[in-house]
């Protein structure tokens, strides 16, 4: 699809950030004290990406996916991945069938064809079954028996992975994280937010999530979010970060042993761009790159034995790099420096 | 969109910043620029002006501003890489101001630009370093200007270019003649020429015999020459001298006597080698014959009398020690007497009070009078230096001219004493002195050998 370059109105901005606010809104009664989180789940669908959460069980990880879809008011699907899940209880399997008097296979599509795919504990599915989601998730479309199959727009992969009992688990390869827009590290409540999911909620019986827009509208903030303004200053930034993520280019990329790839500066466009939408602006900007770096590069970028034995996690490298690449192209001469700003 | 005056604001404020940045990186190359031409500014100051001072300064002041300029050039040059352009200066000062890249977008045309705004500081100096380079700059510049140069170094530069004492008097002989008028200006004009010669000669060459030689015999010849005049204008003041008589008492022969006297004394104004000056002779001349010296009346013969006379003793007084004259002349009184005294202008010592030459009396011209003065006299290691970059010392290579009781100059000093050296008694075998340093070794140690010869003499 060609990029439109057309230049949003006032009134367009408007509306779609009032539809952010809406939806924020809505997940806010889903996932208590959260918003952070909220955030940045919303604006990584908006961009069109797929999520990963890291999170220990209990944290509302898949509650937060489900009340996404309801919000939404889109076709959502749940897989539970297990060491014995096949590629084909995801995408489909052909199926001998009668018709018109004859014995043929149909392809009996799988939960894949879903607007929305949680796929619960992904670490847990064998390689084969991981990759098999590998073309879904790049190019929204399914190959069984021959047959190409295309899914449903828009289509999102929401999955979520346990970062402890790792025995017999499968950790994502890289090309897999490397299609996931954010990888986002779900964090514990605090005692107040605790209190108040106490008071609010019960188990077994879920919240209560009206939609808040339909499938079209869904799809025409989408469209807003494709026709953001990226200034040239901000793709320069953009491009200077995701090179300073590779060995030698840069003092924080030490003990880095692979950096970020093209797609991660593609995703990190997109989600400054959606970003830049949600706080009512036709045009991304530093600080909405900043926003979303270490999410977007934090599970690109590969360290090196010696880094990870000292401690070095890949987050820190991203807070480094945010230090060390300025917004401008040339660096500030010695002789000057930022000034505290009241 | 909105107006223009916030698209103006906004670019001013750019443009504003991106000046100052380029500014400050240009500062931090050409500090240490600056301080190495401040540095050779200050250097070579302190040489010029140890070495000429009145020569050079265009030169030096066209060296360091081309210096500086070339600095500043090359200061850009080096800095021009890091330097900030509209678009580093727009993306800092919206990401600073918290702006949401809104300039970048509004010069793109995609949104408005925004609303002026008193902008705050969004940076802040640190040139330290920069000053201390321009400060270092500043003082060796200055240092080289006003540092003191030592007292050595202008008692060289003064004695190598002073005139010889002979030319330096003669010089002010005629000056002060001149201001008296006394003598014809041509006359004056040509002994000055002669000193004038003698003087623009090089330093190396104002010293060398022949030079001092030449100056010593100029000064002679001129104040014989100024003495001449001088007896030559008493001479006629007192040939004048019967006239003031009544008229009647003066007879015919009486007359002519004076005139011939008056004659012979004009003949001397007029041919000696400094004529008396113009209007003097013409009276003289018109008074020199018997018809003028009746026309006279004792009262005008009193006045050309007194006027001669004056005059005389103010010729004589520029060479001597007593009058207005004394001040130019030498402080010797005899000077008058002996200068001139003997042949090739040598002196006269113990001179007759007739002023004649005395042959034998005469010593050869020379002396330490000529030079530029006495070289400092001290009994050291070291040789005296007269200030001409030579050093001199006192030596007697002839010694059979040499005379017991010479004296050569007198100083007051002090014997080096050795402190540590013992002066107690001494007596046979003692030691006196522990030594120093490895003294002792082999002052109480005996080699083996020597041990052992002992024990056998002692057994």
């Amino acid at each position: 699809m060609a990029l439109n370059t057309s230049v949003l109105n006032e009134q367009e901005v408007a509306t779609a950030k009032a539809r952010f606010e809406a939806l924020l809104d809505t997940l806010d009664t889903v996932l208590f004290g959260q918003r952070p989180l909220i955030e940045l789940v919303v604006i990584g669908v908006v961009a069109r990406g797929h999520i990963l959460l890291e999170g220990l069980p209990g944290l509302g990880k898949t509650e937060l996916v489900k009340g996404l879809a309801r919000a939404l008011a889109l076709d959502a699907r749940r897989v539970q991945f297990t060491p014995d899940l096949l590629p084909g209880d995801i995408t489909g399997n052909p199926v001998l069938q009668e018709v018109d008097g004859r014995r043929a296979f149909v392809f009996q599509r799988g939960p894949i064809f879903a607007n929305i795919l949680l796929a619960d504990e992904i670490n847990r599915a064998s390689p084969k079954t991981q990759s098999a989601l590998l073309e879904a998730m790049q190019e929204r479309r399914v190959t069984a028996g021959g047959d190409t199959h295309a899914l449903p727009e828009p289509f999102f992969v929401l999955a979520t992975q346990n970062p402890i009992e790792l025995e017999g688990t499968y950790p994502l390869p890289e090309a897999q994280l490397d299609r996931f827009l954010f990888k986002i590290e779900v964090s514990r409540n605090s005692p107040e937010v605790l209190k108040r999911i106490v008071q609010a909620r019960e188990i077994g019986v879920e919240p209560a999530v009206s939609a808040v827009m339909g499938a079209s509208e869904f799809r025409e903030l989408l469209g807003l979010a494709r026709r953001v303004h990226v200034p040239e200053s901000v793709a320069g930034y953009i491009a200077r970060l995701v090179h300073a993520t590779h060995p030698g280019e840069s003092a924080a990329a030490a003990g880095v042993r692979y950096g970020a790839s093209p797609r991660a500066a593609l995703a990190l466009a997109a989600a400054s761009k959606a970003r830049g939408l949600r706080h009512g602006r036709p045009h991304a900007s530093f600080e909405d790159v900043q926003a979303v770096a270490r999410p977007v590069l934090a599970h690109r970028i590969l360290l090196d034995h010696g880094a990870r034995l000292d401690g070095v996690t890949p987050a820190q490298v991203v807070d480094r790099l945010l230090e060390e690449v300025t917004v401008q192209t040339t660096p500030l001469p010695a002789s000057l420096a930022a000034a505290k700003i009241r | 969109m909105r107006s223009a005056p916030a698209k103006l604001h906004w670019e001013a404020a750019i443009r504003s910043l991106r000046l100052r940045v380029n500014l400050a990186l240009w500062l931090e190359h050409a500090a240490p620029l600056f301080f190495a031409v401040g540095s050779l500014a200050g250097f070579s100051l302190y040489a010029m002006r140890r070495a000429s001072p009145e020569t050079g300064w265009i030169w030096w002041a066209t060296a360091v501003t081309a210096g500086a300029l070339a600095a500043a050039g090359l200061a850009i040059w080096r800095a021009r890489r890091g330097f900030f352009t509209l678009v580093d200066a727009r993306t800092w000062l919206e990401h600073r101001l918290g702006l949401d890249s809104a300039l970048s977008a509004a010069t793109a045309g995609v949104a408005p630009w925004p609303s002026p705004q008193t902008l705050p500081k969004t940076l802040r100096w640190k040139i330290g370093p920069a000053c201390g380079w321009l400060a270092g700059a500043l003082v060796l510049a200055l240092a080289g200007a006003l540092l003191p140069l030592p007292q050595r170094v202008q008692s060289d530069y003064e004695r190598a270019d002073a005139k010889a004492p002979a030319l330096a008097e003669t010089e002010a002989w005629l000056e002060a003649l001149a201001q008296r008028e006394i003598a014809r200006p041509e006359d004056v004009e040509n002994f000055a020429e002669q000193a004038r010669g003698l003087g623009e000669r090089t330093p190396e060459e104002r010293y060398s015999h022949s030079a001092l030689e030449a100056a010593d015999t100029l000064r002679a010849q001129t104040a014989q020459a100024i003495r001449s005049l001088g007896a030559n204008l008493e001479n006629a003041a007192a040939a004048l001298s019967p006239l003031e008589r009544p008229a009647g008492e003066l007879g015919e022969e009486e007359l002519g006597a004076v005139a011939a006297r008056l004659g012979e004394a004009l003949r001397g104004l007029q041919e000696g080698p400094l004529a008396a000056r113009e209007d003097l002779l013409e009276k003289l001349g018109a008074a020199a014959n018997a018809a003028g010296l009746r026309s006279l009346s004792p009262e005008q013969a009193r006045q050309l009398r007194q006027q001669l006379a004056q005059a005389g003793r103010a010729a004589t007084g520029v060479v001597g020690a007593e009058g207005q004259g004394a001040s130019v002349a030498t402080a010797d009184p005899d000077a008058r007497l002996r200068v001139g005294a003997c042949p090739g202008g040598g002196a006269c010592v113990g001179t007759r009070p007739d002023g004649q030459p005395c042959e034998a009396g005469c010593v050869a011209s020379g002396g330490v009078s000529r030079g530029p003065g006495h070289a400092p006299l001290a009994f050291r290691d070291e040789a005296s230096d007269a200030g001409r970059g030579v050093t001199e010392t006192v030596s007697a290579d002839d010694l059979s001219r040499a005379a017991l009781g010479e004296l050569l100059g007198v100083e007051r000093g002090e014997h080096e004493l050795d402190a540590k050296q013992s002066d107690g008694p001494m007596a046979a075998g003692a030691i006196t002195s522990a030594g120093q340093g490895g003294d002792v070794v082999w002052v109480d140690r005996l080699t083996p050998q020597e041990r052992a010869a002992l024990k056998e003499f002692f057994k």
